[in-house]
């Protein structure tokens, strides 16, 4: 039985007269889902904490949580529960209303792009919406995030935290460019938006994969790339963790929130950790199949296999992180501007000329 | 009946949003008070079938025009540690400004179509591909590149050279 179904007997169980019991549906099944997705980045975010910091322990030779639970497994809840905790300071030099806005508006794009992304094969109903205008959903939901960004550093009235959103700003707004032209690469091999055709337009194997393919000269797999370096800038995730510099900026645009507004903001972080993954998973890395077409890749596979592509992304993105130093800001700029922007452009021309010349 | 709701939750936001940007003291508030109002119009172009202006306009004007606005307040705020004044000497100019562009807004809206509004009631035979629902995005995209063609390349070159021109006049005091 689909979700559809079970909103739509229990709007019958309740009684509702006829006339309403389809927009009662659509409520409680959006009330369902989006109880579900928060969930779903509640648990994602308290298990890639914990891996995230054994992990970090791991490749720094030292053993990271020890002592709460088996393996220092209940680690994350007990941070989590202390932070709820905590009193919740105000700086007498902050804007009130607008601090207290700021983590919910980093907060809510991150948990509102999981709407569009398929969690398996939306066919068998893993997905909340499949919008015609996926990516472009993505692409417009997660740049909000930096408007929360400027707000907390403006709010903090503080000059570190002013320091941090300024950095952010300009870094967001700059790997949007070459973001959005990686994304187009995809798109235009499936001649779609929507996320589920984008996957579909993928063949079963996996070197028919957008990454992995070569029938467009490796173009697509630079594509991924200038993909998940954007990702990573757009998620200030080292080596781009120039906005909360901890060495430099004490903590950047978050420097003045504690408690749970400061594990708001984390929590965002570590979502939108996940949902780089995921989107990257879709686009380029053949979504939900399995690598090779004599696997099962059908209804709860699909699942599977989504997870497995996500962890390993994640992963390196881990890994990444406990490898390498922070670039300056300048090298960040530059990066940007003069060598991803020109590469992606190079990328969808490319792509264009080949899909437009092949019959 | 859902639509009626949606377009009346909406509308409320935007009108008090837009109260909002014109009488708030606090220059930093205004800004956010305008996003605000800038997303719930991209709720409007859902209801009306126009996702991808909707994409477009949180893009565009909820996210990157709104964050320019910001780093002018922040940058002039809390660089100089000047408060901006917000005030306004010219309010009856103001008003009449507004009143204006409503009644040229309304005229063009009541010319055009028929109310109440129905996807038949575009006049332009070669509009009529947009009402082709579910997906009008590949309409959109062929008619941007066929029959607006020029206005678009225009909003291009006409961009480009704004930008270009801003750097030099920021480079101009080097």
């Amino acid at each position: 039985m689909t979700l559809t179904e079970l909103c739509r007997s229990v709007v019958q169980w309740l009684g509702v007269p006829a006339e309403y019991r389809d927009a009662a549906t659509l409520i409680l099944l959006a009330l369902v889902d989006a109880f579900i997705l928060f969930n779903f980045v509640m648990l994602s975010v308290l298990v890639l904490i914990y891996v995230f910091r054994k992990l970090i322990g791991f490749i720094q030779a030292r053993l990271g949580p020890r002592y709460t639970g088996p393996r220092g497994i209940l680690q994350t809840v007990a941070d989590a529960l202390k932070l709820l905790t905590k009193e919740d300071i105000i700086p007498l030099a902050a804007d009130k209303v607008t601090f207290n806005l700021a983590p919910l508006i980093v907060f809510l794009p991150a948990l509102l792009v999981y709407v569009v992304i398929p969690f398996g094969d939306p066919k068998s109903g893993l997905q909340v919406r499949d919008l015609n205008i996926g990516i472009l959903y993505i692409a417009a939901i997660t740049s909000v995030t930096v408007i929360g960004i400027v707000t907390a550093g403006w709010a903090s009235g503080n000059k570190w935290a002013v320091l941090g959103a300024m950095r952010s700003g300009a870094q967001l707004l700059s790997y949007e460019v070459p973001m959005t032209l990686a994304f187009l690469v995809p798109v235009l091999l499936a001649g779609s938006l929507r996320l589920s055709d984008i996957v579909n337009a993928q063949g079963e194997w996996f070197w028919q994969w957008n990454a992995f393919r070569l029938d467009y000269l490796g173009l697509t797999f630079v594509a991924f790339i200038v993909y998940f370096i954007c990702a990573l800038a757009e998620t200030n995730q080292t080596p781009f963790d120039l906005p909360e510099a901890e060495s430099e900026l004490v903590a950047g645009y978050h420097v003045e929130y504690s408690g749970m507004k400061f594990a708001i903001f984390f929590l965002a972080e570590f979502g939108n950790t996940v949902a780089i993954s995921a989107i990257a998973t879709h686009l380029f890395l053949g979504g939900w199949k399995a690598p090779a077409p004599f696997l099962p890749d059908t209804g709860w596979w699909s699942l599977f296999w989504f997870f497995v592509k996500v962890s390993t992304l994640v992963f390196l993105i881990i890994w990444i992180r406990g490898t390498y130093p922070r670039v300056r800001i300048d090298q960040v700029m530059e990066l940007g501007w003069k060598f991803l922007l020109p590469v992606g452009l190079l990328c969808v021309t490319g792509v264009g000329l080949i899909v437009a010349i092949r019959p | 009946m859902g639509e009626a709701i949606a377009f009346w939750i909406l509308a409320v936001l935007i009108v008090a949003a837009a109260l909002g940007v014109v009488t708030l003291r606090n220059l930093f508030h205004c800004a956010l008070c305008l996003g605000l109002v800038l997303f719930g119009v991209a709720g409007i172009f859902v209801l009306n079938g126009a996702e991808f202006l909707a994409g477009v306009q949180v893009l565009i004007y909820v996210v990157a025009t709104l964050v320019i606005i910001l780093f002018a307040v922040m940058l002039s705020e809390n660089i100089t540690g000047e408060r901006i004044r917000v005030v306004s000497y010219n309010r009856p100019l103001g008003l009449l400004a507004a009143l204006g562009f409503l009644g040229v807004m309304l005229f063009l809206a009541f010319s055009q179509a028929s109310f109440p509004a129905h996807t038949s009631s575009i006049k332009d035979p070669s509009l009529q591909v947009l009402t082709d629902v579910p997906n009008n995005i590949a309409a959109f995209g062929t008619l941007l590149l066929t029959k607006f063609i020029v206005p678009f390349e225009f909003a291009s070159v006409f961009l480009l050279v704004a930008m270009i021109g801003a750097i030099i006049v920021a480079r101009m005091a080097e």
